[in-house]
């Protein structure tokens, strides 16, 4: 099929963008990197009188190192992301979920901003800008807010965000040092959306966990974080029977859908099974030599 | 009454499902038997010794040596060691398995078969008319410069009939392949055709070739005579090569395609007497085994009947119910092979599209008839990324009934694969008592039956 009809418009930085969503309000969809809107539009799920075009802002697409987190914009390529000596160095989460994100020719087009302002609940991105704990810079044509990624992702498809607004940034603090992370994933195909993934930091002192964060995607309505598996991982010793516990309770916090790729059951089942892959893997990068093999 | 998606034809029409579940009853007696799987097919296999072979329902089996297809597709796929690692894997927990499956591959279908579907009573009355045969044509003609056309009957959409067609005229009349130019479009006023013509059930590698080489044969014989009248000398003594008729062992003595193509245009008048002009052949190959079904419904349904033979292991992820192909090893004897990268290329394409409906692809309805994969997001077609390591390897009993010798080889693993992948998946999980009944095995669906069986162990 083809799209419905609709007014377009192709603005040439942030600022135009910004005049042309308060003209048209909630009849403007945003336009990044088309990955998803696209289909959207072709199967007609989507209808929308107007759309913006961020193609062609020139302003949009950074990668930047600033007051000790990095800021990425919106626009920014999955690709760019993928390459990116920065990110790898500094956010290497983001740079290993980044292989799971669709195909080499849909990274080339996608945005990390577009990721998140889709919020499919399987994507990603949003799984791994929550267990980074990051933070969401939003704009309108009468200024900027910034929206923590726990209060970002509102629901299914759903956002903070409001009309006439855009996200502009996305500002990740790269986890303490002697951290440890990992990015499990299990789909049909490579490329695929997440039947469930799992994102995973751990920031440890000795053989104790000072920090977990672990978030999932493609078990809840949203990118969610997995906060009483937190818990139980900062609450004292990390051994075995800790790791285990952790991934036993974050199947318990997901009430995952059913579909015709995985049952509930399944994907609950896998959501211990990748936390529980994820946090060995991540425990193991932080320099414990007890830790367990994944 | 159904609003489900009625089946429809594919390429290797309903063999998959046929070997699937044939190929199933054959493992699920070896275990009967308490016999090796590859033991119990080859006890089971019709000898070398018989072909062509009548089949029951009258079939005939042209050619073929399936023990010596399977012996090398395990020995490809080092069989014995197979059995080995999995000894290993077993006693290591882990679920490794091994499938067999070998295919009886037709192709090209008999016309006559259609018949079937009316009562052999109503066939039985005076003035019913029968059908029968599986033709196909070509032609192949010479213009007044020498340049050679080939035209074909076979309406091809992307299986390289040019390609093959322009090496087996350039075989036949001694010219290069690059020198053909090969018409495969297909327009029905202009083209020589026939009911059956056609790209569908393999039809080229046995018909369309054999077609294409007679009308180039016929067109060599009669560039022959020509030559053979201008040269004043024996037909026999003359042979085609390297875009000359030559005297057989006096190359220097001979003429040019393209001479000889200039006095049959030009000068008519000279050709020898009785000789038609003009430098074309059309040639419509009928298969000489495709007769109408008799009283009790026996036909020779199809012309050639290739072989298949393929081994797979697969290691099943416990946790995830991942199933990952460790080795796929497939053996094809399709004849003669005209092309080995065009033959190799149909079997990857094949075996791909056998796993597709193995492990992906599902057209797949809720419980109240809502279709669910509507779109290529949930329809999974298996890309590049999902193929394995497929290992082919060839045997050739040339078919005695086609004129080159040549069998199709189109549909190929999408025959076997789906038994191949069930087969060693369900060899896997034999320490858990699982069985695979269903296609495709998705990972959710599989997960399922090993809870249900180790929740029944415990």
């Amino acid at each position: 099929m083809k799209p419905a009809p609709f007014e377009y418009h192709a603005p040439s930085s942030a600022s135009h963008a910004l005049e042309l969503l308060a003209r048209h309000g909630a009849d403007a969809r945003i336009l990044a990197g088309g990955q998803s809107l696209v289909p959207l539009l072709n199967f007609r799920l989507s209808a929308p009188a107007v759309i913006v075009d961020l193609n062609r802002t020139a302003d949009l697409a950074y990668i930047k190192e600033e007051g000790g987190s990095l800021r990425i914009g919106a626009m920014t390529r999955q690709r760019a992301i993928e390459f990116s000596a920065l990110v790898r160095s500094r956010l290497p989460l983001l740079a290993e979920a980044t292989r799971w994100v669709g195909h080499l020719p849909t990274r080339t087009r996608g945005t990390i901003g577009g990721s998140l302002a889709h919020s499919d609940p399987a994507a990603e991105y949003p799984a791994v800008v929550a267990a980074l704990d990051g933070e969401i810079a939003i704009r309108n044509s009468g200024g900027e807010r910034v929206v923590r990624a726990a209060d970002f992702f509102v629901g299914f498809m759903s956002t903070a965000l409001r009309p006439g607004e855009m996200l502009t940034e996305v500002r990740l603090t790269p986890p303490p040092p002697d951290s440890g992370w990992a990015f499990e994933e299990f789909s049909r195909r490579r490329g695929d959306f997440a039947i469930v993934g799992i994102a995973a930091v751990v920031a440890m002192e000795r053989n104790r966990c000072r920090m977990a964060r672990l978030a999932v995607c493609g078990a809840a309505p949203c990118a969610m974080r997995l906060r009483g598996a937190e818990e139980i991982l900062e609450a004292g010793r990390i051994e075995e029977r800790s790791v285990h516990n952790a991934a036993t309770r974050a199947a318990e916090l997901v009430d995952p859908p059913s579909d015709l790729h995985a049952s509930s059951d399944y994907r609950r089942h896998l959501t211990r099974v990748l936390t529980r892959r994820a946090l060995n893997r991540a425990l193991a990068r932080a320099c414990r030599p007890e830790a367990v093999d994944a | 009454m159904t609003n489900k998606c009625p089946t429809g034809p594919n390429r290797g029409y309903a063999c998959g499902h046929l070997y699937f579940e044939m190929e199933r009853m054959v493992d699920l007696l070896a275990e009967r038997l308490r016999m090796d799987p590859a033991q119990v097919r080859r006890r089971n296999f019709i000898r070398a010794d018989q072909f062509p072979y009548r089949t029951p329902s009258g079939g005939v089996y042209d050619s073929g040596d399936y023990a010596a297809a399977f012996d090398r597709a395990l020995e490809v796929a080092d069989y014995g060691r197979l059995r080995e690692e999995q000894s290993r894997a077993r006693a290591a927990g882990r679920l490794y398995g091994v499938g067999l499956a070998v295919a009886v591959d037709p192709s090209v279908s008999n016309m006559g078969y259609v018949t079937i579907a009316l009562d052999p009573k109503r066939r039985a009355r005076p003035g019913y008319l029968a059908k029968s045969g599986a033709i196909e044509s070509a032609t192949v003609r010479i213009d007044p410069l020498g340049q050679v056309t080939a035209i074909l009957g076979t309406a091809p959409q992307g299986q390289g009939h040019q390609t093959v067609v322009a090496q087996i005229v350039a075989d036949e009349l001694g010219i290069a392949p690059a020198d053909i130019t090969v018409v495969d479009e297909m327009d029905t006023f202009t083209r020589v055709w026939g009911i059956s013509s056609g790209t569908y059930s393999s039809r080229f590698g046995s018909v369309g070739t054999s077609a294409a080489a007679l009308a180039a044969r016929k067109l060599k014989d009669k560039l022959i005579l020509l030559a053979s009248a201008i040269t004043e000398t024996p037909a026999e003594k003359l042979t085609l090569a390297d875009g000359r008729i030559v005297v057989r062992g006096e190359a220097q003595r001979g003429l040019t395609l393209k001479q000889l193509a200039g006095r049959a245009h030009w000068n008519t008048q000279s050709l020898p007497p009785g000789m038609e002009p003009a430098l074309e052949a059309t040639a419509v190959f009928g298969f000489p085994l495709a007769d109408s079904p008799d009283e009790r419904d026996r036909v020779n349904s199809s012309n050639t009947y290739g072989f298949i033979a393929e081994v797979m292991a697969v290691e099943v992820d416990r946790e995830t119910a991942d199933i990952k192909i460790l080795r796929y090893v497939t053996v094809h004897d399709a004849g003669v092979i005209i092309n080995p990268a065009i033959a190799e290329g149909q079997i990857m394409g094949g075996a791909l599209h056998g796993l597709g409906g193995a492990l992906w692809e599902e057209l797949a309805y809720d419980g109240q008839g809502q279709f669910l994969a509507g779109s290529f997001m949930d329809y999974l077609v298996p890309s590049a990324s999902q193929a394995p390591a497929i290992e082919v390897a060839h045997l050739a009993t040339p078919s005695p009934f086609t004129t080159l010798g040549a069998k199709g080889l189109g549909e190929a693993g999408s025959m076997t694969a789906p038994a191949a992948v069930a087969n060693a998946v369900s060899d896997a999980l034999a320490p858990l008592g699982v069985r695979i009944t269903e296609l495709p095995i998705t990972p959710s669906r599989l997960w399922h039956l090993l809870e249900r069986a180790e929740r029944g162990t415990r």
